[in-house]
């Protein structure tokens, strides 16, 4: 692995501007330079992975499985099964549910450690409408036991997060969302300790919980409510949806009301994971609200305009959070 | 051949017997030859040393015939009798369908149908990229079971890699659960596999010779896979049994047992 004080912050800048979906493929290009067990495998998607050069430069760690997902996932789990580091790009619903008996049986059940990347996730695909569209994979694979799923807001977290899954024994689902110039954080201190989550702000007595580049857009809207109104918000976010981070619990106090904003469906998705790990931490009575996008198949639109309808752009955030009553 | 496959058989009926409850007996018993020819003459495997390294790898993507390959194993030294005794018994034994456990020379958990070969792909072509190219990778299928969209996701791809490390076997029995319109017919899967850019034959799945020769293609310059599509009896072994799709799943009782082990006895 390059360490990551071995890669220029220009680089990370760039990483961020193309988006974390081009990015992917190049931060996969970095890693088999030093690492010829890195094996990229994609269903007919491979540019759009931003794998042009991975492919060009290192054709034999490279395997175009053709539109077939399914084939893609279980060949994959052989792959990782016989020592290879395998990467495989999708686009996110056809990577969850058009394979998702095979993710379930071969990472899953055999706990292949296969690293699955949903691409271009929640509504990133705009206008190419809701078959493209990423709303239900974050709970399409916490249904599927032993997967880690990774959420990276920018382009450190994501290079962290690849790292970290290539060495690991842990089969991964790896959600990539927004578009180019989605926002990076000011402070990755918390990737020393990775995966864990950090506080954007300080907790109060209502914290807001993010993932994924959702928390830039949040920790903008709380940063302009408090500038507005007397109002006042803790921010957790966190690169990993599952396991949740131990560590959250470690700064709350007893009487803390919750809300979790996501840029995914409210049934099964980061709000019901943090749910679940309320419950299952002691904490069954924590008012708990979910901001995400109601059950349905939205028409295609551009990606702003899904934000701002579903409220999920930083106005949206605002005019949500500022009408909140409990 | 070590074991005969007449043994085999006999084992399938006795543990099914003694495990008191519904066993896939038709399926277990029409692979009984391609399972022998693997582990006696094909396959090179080390059942003393069940996770050596250039092992070649045999996967029952047809799950559900698990105890064929059950008793196939014990016969060939990967555990003991007591062990295949726990064939359904409940607490921490054997179950219906193969779950991965090396250790006993089982390499894949199957069940759900259409997977093996995918997870076999997977595998051959790993050898391929590490350099370990002696090894192969040999996967049995049910022809009921090659209706699954994956099988041919997996076998459109196989050629495209010159996998000649991968063999595909159908065993066609000529049933699946239901006995009637759910079948692929040897011939259709000859065109759809050599259609696809593998190299297919038809032969005679219960014949130990056409199998051996079939089973052992020379890997040095043939750049296709191999997919054997094996014609075989359901239920072969036992009169009550054969092409009687009502022992696709069922409960072997002593009465069964007796009458039908009579014929395996009288078996030349």
């Amino acid at each position: 692995m390059i360490p990551t004080e071995q890669i220029d912050d220009k680089v990370f800048e760039r990483w961020n501007l193309i988006g974390l979906r081009a990015a992917y493929g190049q931060m996969l290009l970095q890693m088999v330079k030093t690492d010829n067990l890195i094996t990229a495998v994609s269903a007919d998607l491979g540019r759009s992975s931003g794998l042009d050069r991975f492919v060009a430069e290192y054709p034999g760690n490279y395997v175009a499985a053709g539109i077939a997902e399914q084939n893609m996932v279980g060949m994959s789990a052989g792959l990782a099964h016989a020592g290879l580091r395998v990467f495989a790009s999708s686009f996110a619903p056809f990577i969850s549910f058009r394979a998702a008996e095979q993710v379930r049986l071969g990472l899953g059940y055999m706990a292949s450690p296969v690293n699955l990347v949903g691409m271009a996730s929640g509504f990133s695909l705009g206008f190419l409408g809701a078959t493209h569209y990423g709303l239900e994979d974050v709970a399409v694979m916490r249904s599927i036991p032993g997967i880690e799923i990774f959420q990276p807001s920018d382009a450190r977290e994501l290079w962290t997060t690849l790292n970290y899954v290539s060495a690991s024994e842990q089969p991964s689902y790896i959600r990539l969302m927004g578009s180019g110039g989605s926002g990076s954080l000011s402070n990755h201190e918390h990737l020393q300790r990775f995966p864990d989550g950090t506080w954007l702000a300080a907790p109060e007595s209502q914290v807001i919980v993010t993932s994924g580049v959702t928390s830039h857009i949040v920790a903008r809207a709380i940063d302009e409510l408090t500038t507005k109104s007397d109002q006042s918000f803790g921010h957790y976010h966190t690169p990993i949806v599952r396991p949740f981070p131990p560590s959250f619990l470690s700064r709350l106090s007893a009487k803390v009301r919750m809300i979790v904003i996501e840029e995914h469906s409210i049934i099964g998705g980061l709000g019901d994971e943090v749910r679940h790990f309320l419950n299952s931490n002691g904490h069954e009575s924590t008012e708990l609200r979910i901001h995400g996008i109601a059950p349905g198949f939205p028409h295609g639109n551009s990606y702003g305009a899904q934000l701002k309808e579903h409220l999920l752009d930083e106005e949206g955030v605002v005019g949500f959070l500022g009408d909140l009553s409990w | 051949m070590v074991v005969r496959s007449a043994t085999i058989r006999k084992l399938v009926l006795e543990v099914a017997r003694d495990c008191g409850g519904p066993v896939h007996l038709g399926g277990s018993l029409s692979q009984v030859e391609i399972l022998n020819v693997l582990y006696g003459e094909v396959l090179r495997h080390a059942p003393e040393n069940p996770k050596w390294s250039d092992r070649d790898i045999f996967l029952l993507s047809k799950g559900h015939a698990f105890l064929g390959l059950l008793a196939t194993l014990h016969l060939y030294g990967y555990f003991s009798r007591a062990e295949l005794g726990t064939f359904q018994s409940g607490a921490g034994g054997f179950i219906s369908h193969p779950v991965r456990d090396l250790s006993r020379g089982i390499e894949g958990t199957t069940g759900s149908l259409g997977q093996g070969l995918s997870y076999g792909l997977g595998l051959a072509l790993a050898m391929k990229k590490i350099g370990n190219e002696g090894r192969r990778v040999f996967v049995l299928m049910g022809d009921s079971e090659s209706s699954e969209g994956s099988v041919w996701e997996a076998a459109l791809l196989a050629p495209k890699l010159a996998l000649d490390n991968l063999v595909a076997i159908v065993d066609c029995n000529g049933y699946g659960n239901d006995a009637e319109g759910v079948v692929n017919s040897a011939d259709t899967l000859l065109g759809m596999f050599r259609a696809a850019g593998w190299s297919s034959e038809i032969v005679n799945g219960h014949d130990e010779e056409a199998l051996s020769t079939a089973l052992s293609p020379p890997m040095d310059g043939l750049s296709a896979p191999r997919a054997i599509i094996a014609a075989t009896v359901k239920g072969k072994g036992f009169g009550v049994m054969e092409n009687n799709n009502d022992w696709h799943h069922n409960r072997v009782t002593d009465k069964v047992f007796k009458e039908a082990i009579q014929e395996v006895l009288e078996t030349p």
